[in-house]
């Protein structure tokens, strides 16, 4: 059964509608925004009220990626969050995507990751996203926010100026949002 | 029944043709992406795949999340 599928068990259809079509709205009144009561709430206004980023359904290679992850721990019974770094080689005409995850909550210290990535760009590969996944306890309904926290937005940032990051990717299963560097500095961070 | 033999080589090959075909233009499979380990900390695993560039990466509404 696919996460959507059991989602939708788990909430029923009408709530997974509503559920859905709030998480991944792009058409809020845009004067929400001064009434964003703390800085996580404000990015997630940026990206509801449509000023930044684009959200869209989530694409093949997404969800290859956070299957991988659901294969070891299943996001409705043992949610957990991964790294995933994107990177392209124009001459090559190949992608690596640098996955990093554990049982945990929280993802794990991508240095290993990011030792090999220092080393990969610098014969050629370009860092074209990072992903990574989201996601709420039952008491928020599960599905994940489609909108950096003020750490996301701290670590994009780090990305953009050491790694020249070209977009973010954050998805909750569903939909996935795509956020281009330029838009960094608009989100609250740490 | 041996002068069909060639005809049902044909198809034979035509049909793992056909197979070969979509297995090149299938969307991205974990499964067949070369991996390679970059470290083990308990739980914790850190790769990375190769794969070649392909538009069905990118294809929506195909990326059906499991539970």
């Amino acid at each position: 059964m696919s996460f959507q599928d059991s989602l939708k068990h788990l909430l029923g259809d009408e709530k997974f509608r509503i559920v859905v079509e709030k998480i991944s709205t792009q058409e809020l009144d845009s004067n929400m925004l001064s009434n964003a009561v703390d800085g996580d709430e404000k990015n997630a206004f940026l990206i509801n009220t449509g000023q930044v980023g684009h959200v869209r359904p989530i694409n093949a290679l997404e969800a290859q990626v956070l299957n991988y992850q659901l294969t070891r721990y299943p996001l409705l019974s043992h949610p957990t969050e991964f790294h995933g770094f994107i990177a392209y080689h124009n001459h090559l005409k190949k992608y690596r995507v640098y996955f990093g995850a554990s049982d945990q909550p929280w993802p794990p210290h991508p240095d290993i990751l990011l030792n090999q990535l220092d080393k990969d760009l610098a014969v050629g590969w370009k860092l074209v996203y990072h992903l990574h996944n989201h996601y709420e306890p039952v008491t928020n309904d599960y599905l994940g926010i489609l909108a950096p926290s003020l750490a996301d937005a701290e670590y994009f940032r780090m990305l953009s100026e050491k790694y020249d990051l070209e977009n973010a990717l954050i998805t909750n299963g569903i939909h996935t949002v795509v956020i281009d560097s330029g838009d960094f500095d608009q989100f609250d961070s740490h | 029944m041996k002068r069909l033999l060639p005809l049902y080589c044909l198809i034979l090959l035509g049909i793992l043709g056909c197979v070969d075909s979509q297995n090149k233009h299938s969307a991205f499979d974990i499964n067949t992406a070369l991996k390679t380990t970059l470290g083990i900390d308990g739980l914790a695993e850190f790769f990375y795949w190769e794969i070649d560039d392909n538009p069905n990466l990118w294809s929506l509404n195909i990326g059906k999340v499991e539970a």
